[in-house]
């Protein structure tokens, strides 16, 4: 292998010693980006709300806006007994895991999987069992309407692919413009274990026919919390 | 594979093959103008290919450190990096990793890089399950097939072809509803993913700075593969890096719209490491195979290395007239349309590809479309020179250009030559067009005019001469 690691780093020396004629760009393109920018980007935070919201939709997702936790617990309820839920999920974040005991308080009979309690690899079993997972995002980006998740505060990624129906709390306050932003905002080091999701699993791979929820959730629900 | 007898042979039968062109037209037609849509609502889409195009010239002309840079970083966060030179080199390694973890079962996310050192086949000759777990790849793999289209693997199949796949292959009761066709393969696939031992996956982008790959996906299975078995490998080409975070958000601005006609791909993944001992879940080992195979050779052209830019976006498919006749299988490999011909007689040698870079119209809607400015037709005429000087051109070609060279050192007889086929024609087939044995078979002959290009040119040039001396 170093024998090949070293052939194949020579073999490239050797070809880029050779003075490129690949044409430059002779355009300021980086005020293009900036300004472009800055004119596709709604001013004020209720117009950056309604950005997401309607990508969010675009993509199949669905979107509502809810005061406080409390909100949150009851919509959750709801939700799990119109759909007669039997067994739901959490992913790690403090916040889920208030918002579940909440729920619990007042409706029993609905088994909760706490996924960071349980080991490998009985996790993964009982995540395909659950129909619902409970998750709460690090930030959303208005332009895609996608949600992004940093493994370091989910400490957990499967209830957000094997269930069902993805339920994913976020903080208005956490709304990015773009995915630029995101990525000067995050440090390298929280970039490692990360992932976006913008709206349910899809394929159009029979005749280009858009079917929802491939080999992830089927269903995607974002709860914004209001600043 | 790609041979001019494989490709002769393939463009006949595509050319017959009325379903097949009404296939690809539907779907590509529908790609380009999803695409558009997108590309009205941002004002710096320019600006966002010569940032790209800006990007991948920095790294390709400086790989070496850039891919030393990458392996540090790997290794600082856990991953294997093992390096190959060929296809079966890589093949080796990764069937090494499998023996040494005892792995039986594998499951794959669609790869253009895999399918391209054929690692399928290789793993399932030494006895291990593989199984494709995109919709389209899982498809085209139980068809027997490779994919015909760098996006959209199985985009040549009907519903109705695929109904009857699933029927026979998986036992399912015949539907040809795509839904409850998505179902069956869900349900197959979704034990698949719980009990594999490996899983594979391609890379889409590599960051140098901090030693992390990018996976882009809409089903969602890759993150299934990368995230449930012990085992994580991924393979990827010396030319996926890109420098450091920043510059991802460009690429992902414009690659989903190039490809899918998305504004962004559903689920953007990035790993930096086996992730196990840290949160309880995902592969406890990741390994990365950077894949050469005929890359750092284009390097020592100054210009065609520019070939390396590309994102597998398949956009160039979509707009090339040229593959939407033909379709995909045509090529006879993993790489197809504008860009495939320019890397066949890269990858494969001028003496087996030598007639791909013919497939092409020179229309030029591949530059105009590239999301990285890549001047696909450029190479695609510097392919043919080479394939000329190197004496791997057609014996008809050879011909053609000798007795064209003869006729243009000697004016009296080219004169000739290009005044006698006009009046041949209006004196035995009444204008009517020659039949030429092979090429009239799909397509009429045009006809010479008979006051010739000459005498027309000439007046032309009395024309012009007049008028400037009237003014």
């Amino acid at each position: 292998m170093d024998a090949s690691r070293y052939k194949i780093l020579e073999k490239i020396k050797a070809g880029t010693r050779i003075h490129s004629q690949i044409p430059s760009a002779t355009d300021d393109f980086e005020k293009q980006i900036i300004d472009g920018l800055e004119a596709i980007t709604p001013k004020g935070n209720q117009a950056l709300v309604d950005q997401f919201k309607n990508e969010l939709e675009l993509v199949s997702g669905e979107f509502h806006l809810i005061r406080n936790d409390d909100e949150a617990a009851e919509w959750i309820s709801q939700y799990l007994t119109k759909n007669k839920v039997n067994k739901w999920v959490i992913s790690g974040e403090t916040r889920c895991q208030q918002i579940a005991d909440r729920i619990h308080q007042k409706m029993g009979g609905i088994e909760l999987v706490e996924t960071t309690q349980i080991g490998w690899p009985k996790r993964k079993t009982e995540l395909a069992d659950a129909s619902v997972a409970l998750v709460e995002a690090s930030f959303a980006i208005a332009d895609i309407g996608s949600l992004v998740f940093r493994c370091d505060q989910t400490r957990t990624s499967l209830p957000h692919f094997l269930s069902d129906c993805v339920i994913a709390i976020v903080e208005q306050k956490r709304l990015l413009a773009n995915q630029h932003e995101l990525f000067q905002k995050l440090s390298s080091e929280e970039m490692k274990h990360l992932f976006m999701m913008a709206g349910p699993s899809r394929t159009a791979d029979i005749e280009k026919i858009l079917i929802l929820g491939v080999h992830g959730p089927r269903q995607v629900i974002v709860l914004m919390l209001a600043s | 594979m790609a041979s001019p007898k494989y490709i002769k042979k393939y463009v006949r039968q595509a050319l017959k093959d009325a379903v097949l062109r009404s296939a690809v037209d539907n779907a590509t037609q529908s790609t380009v103008e999803a695409r558009q849509e997108i590309i009205d609502q941002i004002p710096h889409w320019e600006g966002l290919r010569q940032k790209c195009h800006a990007i991948k010239k920095e790294v390709i002309d400086h790989l070496d450190r850039y891919l030393e840079q990458f392996e540090d970083q790997c290794i600082q966060n856990g991953i294997q990096v093992h390096w190959a030179i060929d296809g079966r080199e890589a093949q080796d390694i990764i069937l090494g990793i499998a023996r040494e973890h005892h792995v039986q079962k594998v499951v794959k996310s669609k790869s253009l890089t895999t399918e391209e050192i054929q690692l399928n086949q290789k793993l399932i000759e030494n006895g291990i399950e593989t199984l494709e777990t995109d919709l389209g790849e899982y498809i085209i793999q139980l068809m027997g097939q490779i994919p015909s289209h760098l996006v959209i693997p199985a985009l040549h199949l009907t519903r109705k072809q695929i109904a009857k796949l699933f029927h026979e292959k998986i036992g399912n009761p015949y539907t040809e509803d795509p839904t409850e066709l998505l179902k069956v393969a869900r349900k197959k696939l979704r034990e698949k993913f719980l009990s594999a031992d490996m899983g594979i996956t391609g890379v889409n982008f590599a960051l140098a700075e901090t030693g992390t790959i990018c996976v882009i996906e809409n089903e969602a299975n890759a993150h299934l593969t990368l995230s449930l078995p012990n085992i994580h490998v991924a393979v990827m080409g010396i030319e996926k890096l890109i420098p450091g975070q920043k510059d991802l958000s460009y690429f992902l601005n414009l690659l989903a719209p190039n490809a899918t006609g998305q504004k962004s791909s559903t689920f953007i993944n990035l790993i930096g490491g086996p992730s196990r001992e840290k949160y309880g879940e995902g592969p406890k080992e990741v390994h990365i195979v950077l894949l050469d195979n005929g890359r750092s050779n284009l390097l020592k052209d100054p210009k065609m290395r520019e070939i390396l830019s590309c994102i597998r976006c398949g956009a160039c498919l979509n707009v090339c007239p040229v593959y939407q006749q033909i379709g995909g299988h045509a090529y006879g490999w993993v790489y197809m349309g504008p860009i495939g011909i320019n890397l066949i007689p890269q990858y494969l040698g001028k003496a087996v590809g030598r007639y791909a870079p013919y497939l092409c119209s020179l229309c030029k809607a591949c530059f105009e479309t590239c999301p990285v400015r890549i001047n696909l037709p450029g190479h695609i005429l510097q392919n043919r020179k080479d394939i000329v000087q190197s004496g791997h051109s057609q014996w008809v070609e050879k011909i053609g250009m000798s007795v064209w060279g003869f006729c243009a050192k000697h004016p009296l007889f080219y004169r000739f030559v290009t005044w006698f086929p006009g009046k041949l024609q209006k004196l035995l087939l009444k204008e009517k067009p020659f039949l030429v044995p092979g090429y009239t078979r799909e397509r009429a002959f045009a006809s010479f005019d008979s006051k010739g290009f000459r005498k027309q040119f000439h007046r032309y040039l009395h024309q012009q001469d007049s008028f400037s001396k009237r003014s």
